[in-house]
């Protein structure tokens, strides 16, 4: 067997995120019940549901910032479940949050330098690495000296989109990346998240637009008041998009 | 009158200078931590007293002085590992009176340590008073001045220029998600109470010589401390030492000008004054964070 193969075959079913019959509490109301999932290596997986349903809050159970009261959540196997953010960053676990979260005083540059935190890697490379994130965003290129305070909301989850990929993720948790934006900002934040995707980043999309979750994902599951309700292909998402649309429009 | 009221000038500056390092201690703590430690002027009379008490036990001043200092951080370290640390999670005016009672707890091992004679620092050089405009300073103050200028420049350094300060500043602005990406909060609120104290110790180092120091000289420092954060917004560090020189100087003016004890009433009435009118601080914006 050659060492592609090896590979390969290990990589494909290897599961990059376990969530494992997770209740959390938020103050003294239960908001998960026993939720279930998984994530395998490279894949992008989304989670869609309406507000409230709980999708925030399983995301800050994966990151550590809202710790389930029962369940298992693994990274790579490691079971992380409880563990503090700090050590989920040092596992390469990185948060795009909801309504971006940026750190609004600070730099463009110094956000995204920020991302790089757990890293510990040398200056120059984080340098890099910002060019990088330049690359794939040109239009954060005027304003990386700036405020990121300052920036449009499209800007600011550019930049936060940025600040993540500067973690170098091996799981990159996206919470509702398309919230607020207008349908261009929209169409090229997607894109860049599909060229992620597509250089093998590993990613949990929670998405309330189903067209644009149908886009990029391999897989879906559905989320309704706290629980996991249903799985979906992404044909069966855009289907449900349609029909939407149709409903709302005819 | 004018001289007279120029040398008073002089004098709020010296004094202000000091209260600017015990407002930056307050700021810093309160922006890495949301806590206002009333105990921040402690650290002032504990660099002071352990300065004094060692070059009167024939230390060189010099050397007495960075002891002293370290002495200070120290105790701000002790300070948050026996006392905040334990109480994380508490309200805020649970997490006040702790502070307080640790300002009571320090002032208290004082007495015990030190008892209540006043000790006194012979100055870091010698030389005859520097004169400026008809005014006299001691050449203490020199030191006085320097020291704040070294102090509030490395502060600015390090918070602008440096990769660990910006991640201070990162999880200032937005704590929960800055820890998402390793940053180390507690790390940070440990190193906040450290570094505070032994600026506090800085200022009771350079300070000593001229006034003397005892048991309870933390106090005035403290409350001077704390109006002049309020008066700079209590969450910017160039807001602190302007309003330190302010409070220094107008306090020493109303005390010259009315009678010394006017100088504390002074700074009351100036704290009121703030709170009430400006509650954002000389310099802040009405609208804090976004
Ligand atoms: N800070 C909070 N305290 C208590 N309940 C909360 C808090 N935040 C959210 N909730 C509740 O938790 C539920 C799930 O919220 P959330 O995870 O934000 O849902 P989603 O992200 O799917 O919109 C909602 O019913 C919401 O009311
Ligand atoms: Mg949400």
């Amino acid at each position: 067997m050659t060492l592609r193969q090896a590979q390969g075959d290990t990589r494909d079913d290897a599961p990059m995120l376990e969530v494992e019959g997770v209740s959390t509490m938020r103050g003294r109301v239960q908001v998960l019940w026993d939720v279930s999932l998984t994530v395998r290596l490279g894949e992008t997986v989304a989670i869609v549901g309406p507000n409230g349903a709980g999708k925030t809050t399983l995301v800050g159970s994966i990151t550590g910032l809202l710790p389930p009261s029962a369940g298992r959540i693994r990274i790579q196997g490691a079971d992380v479940t409880g563990s503090a953010p700090e050590r989920l960053a040092a596992r390469r676990v990185a948060l795009v949050p909801e309504r971006r979260g940026i750190f609004a005083p600070l730099t463009v540059r110094e956000n995204l330098l920020m991302g790089a935190y757990a890293r510990k890697a040398p200056r120059a490379e984080l340098d890099a690495d910002v060019a990088g994130v330049l690359e794939l965003f040109p239009a954060l290129q005027r304003y990386i000296g700036g405020i990121a305070g300052s920036l449009s909301g499209g800007e600011q989850q550019m930049v936060a989109i940025g600040r993540a990929l500067m973690a170098k993720p091996d799981l990159m948790l996206l919470d509702e990346p398309s919230l607020g934006l207008a349908p261009k900002i929209r169409s090229e934040i997607f894109g860049a998240l599909s060229r992620l995707a597509q250089r093998g980043v590993t990613i949990l999309l929670v998405e309330q637009n189903l067209r644009l979750a149908a886009k990029i994902c391999q897989r879906a599951y559905l989320m309704q008041r706290g629980r996991i309700v249903g799985t979906a292909t992404p044909e069966e998402l855009a289907e449900s998009a349609r029909k939407v649309y149709l409903e709302s429009h005819g | 009158m004018i001289a007279q009221v120029w040398q008073y000038v002089l004098g709020g500056v010296v004094d202000g200078a000091i209260f600017a390092l015990v407002a930056a201690g307050f700021v810093l703590i309160y922006q890495v931590t949301g806590i206002i430690n009333f105990a921040q002027g402690e650290f002032v009379m504990v660099g002071g007293m352990t300065a004094a008490s060692l070059a009167a036990a024939g230390m060189p001043p010099l050397g007495a002085a960075a002891v002293a200092v370290v002495v200070a951080a120290c105790v701000g370290a002790l300070a948050y590992l026996l006392a905040i640390r334990p109480a994380r999670g508490a309200t805020g005016v649970t997490l006040i009176f702790i502070t307080l009672g640790l300002d009571v707890a320090l002032r208290g091992l004082a007495l015990f340590v030190w008892g209540t004679n006043p000790y006194s620092l012979p100055p870091f050089s010698a030389g005859n008073a520097v004169k400026l405009f008809g005014g006299v300073l001691p050449p203490q103050a020199m030191w006085v001045l320097g020291t704040d200028l070294l102090v509030f420049a490395a502060l600015y350094l390090f918070f602008q220029k440096t990769y660990v300060g910006t991640a201070v500043r990162a999880a200032v602005a937005n704590p929960p998600i800055a820890s998402t990406f390793g940053i180390p909060l507690r790390t940070f609120a440990f190193a906040s109470f450290v570094v505070a104290a032994a600026i506090g110790g800085i200022g009771g180092v350079v300070i000593t010589p001229i006034p003397g120091v005892q048991y309870d000289a933390g106090l005035t420092y403290g409350l001077a401390g704390f109006v002049a954060a309020v008066l700079g917004g209590l969450e910017s560090l160039p807001g602190a030492l302007l309003g330190g020189f302010v409070l220094g100087i107008v306090e020493h003016v109303a005390g010259g000008l009315l009678s010394p004890g006017w100088e504390q009433g002074v700074g009351f009435l100036i704290l009121v004054l703030v709170l009430v009118l400006r509650p954002q601080g000389l310099l802040g914006r009405a609208a804090r964070r976004a």
